[in-house]
């Protein structure tokens, strides 16, 4: 059953809130910043993470803790996590065909479900298991591209909603 | 035994006694000789001063190794946005693009996504776990002559040296030689 335009408006409404994805971007640009993520950044000539982009220091040498910067972006990864299940809720109280509504509430919560499994493998001061931690977030990611899959027509590119 | 002419040194005196006791103290002319040239050559040649104890310390290699890890994992992000594709590259909300994942997921650039993103998430660990053994006595498996060390492709020795950036010098001579040092001041 196709959604009509009213419930595609309402939809998009729910998913595209100004303030929400203004946050998200702001959230993502921190953990670029404290992760260092972005290669276009400008570090120190005497900066440890050098180049740029290469990586936060995960741990503090003297004491073997993980850095501060590394435990605050995995509070942004929760962050994330957490806006994203806002967005499914709104999603929720959105009246449109029910198969849809669930394949665009399970993308939405499997992508809150990678980002806590990166904060939670981030900030853990043990040593992780690549392949395992890896996996840990894939599933969600797999599943996530898997359920939008069933919905593209009530999804727009970062583009389109101009971030 | 004690000569005449020198005093005996209590037990709270401390390894060679205070230093006027040690001016007090005749030497020798071999020992004043050997005293002058080592002072000369240490004026004259800095770099030629006896080498640190690096080599013998077990978190010598850190630097190198931590260093080592961030060029690694450059190298990874850079594979990893080949292995993408623009849509990967636009799209994803995690990593160098500061996309935004969340947004959409065009089934035409899934496969790329998965695969960009997985491959970004892996570099991402598997540094965490390089960082941690760089933390680690002797750090395990670093090898600073390795892919993206500090002396990837040197022939001659490799020596700690925290002097620099990349926590390693290349240098002819042992790290070890106590009458060379590679590292030198910065």
């Amino acid at each position: 059953m196709k959604p009509t335009n009213d419930q595609l408006q309402a939809v998009h409404k729910a998913l595209y809130k100004r303030s929400r994805l203004d946050a998200l971007t702001t959230l993502n640009r921190n953990i670029a910043v404290l992760m260092n993520l972005n290669p276009e950044s400008e570090l120190s000539p005497n900066d440890v993470r050098n180049p740029p982009g290469s990586g936060p220091t995960w741990f503090i040498p003297a004491t073997g803790a993980v850095d501060q910067f590394v435990v605050e972006a995995a509070g942004d990864c929760d962050k994330i996590a957490a806006a994203l299940m806002d967005m499914h809720d709104d999603v929720g109280t959105v009246d449109f065909p029910a198969a849809d509504k669930q394949h665009l509430q399970a993308a939405i919560a499997a992508e809150a479900a990678s980002w806590t499994a990166r904060g939670q493998i981030w900030r853990a001061p043990s040593i992780p298991d690549v392949d395992a931690a890896n996996e840990q977030i894939q599933q969600h990611v797999r599943t996530a591209l898997s359920e939008s899959q069933q919905v593209s027509a009530y999804l727009k590119t970062a583009q389109e909603v101009g971030q | 035994m004690i000569r005449s002419g020198e005093r005996e040194l209590g037990p709270d005196a401390g390894e060679r006694g205070h230093w006027l006791d040690r001016l007090a103290r005749r030497y020798t002319r071999r020992q004043a000789l050997k005293a002058a040239a080592a002072g000369a050559a240490l004026t004259t040649f800095p770099l030629l001063r006896a080498a640190p104890a690096l080599a013998d310390d077990p978190h010598a290699c850190q630097q190198g190794c931590l260093w080592t890890s961030h060029q690694t994992a450059a190298a990874g992000h850079t594979r990893c946005n080949l292995t993408g594709t623009l849509a990967y590259l636009l799209v994803i909300g995690y990593g160098p693009a500061l996309g935004l994942g969340y947004l959409a997921f065009p089934a035409s650039g899934a496969a790329a996504i998965e695969v960009g993103l997985s491959c970004s998430d892996n570099v991402n660990i598997q540094q965490k776990a390089d960082n941690h053994d760089c933390l680690q006595p002797g750090c395990p498996d670093f090898d600073p002559k390795g892919a993206h060390g500090p002396c990837e492709g040197v022939m001659n020795n490799c020596c700690p040296c925290s002097n620099v950036l990349q926590g390693y010098q290349p240098c002819v001579y042992d790290c070890n030689d106590p009458t060379h040092d590679c590292c030198g001041e910065s």
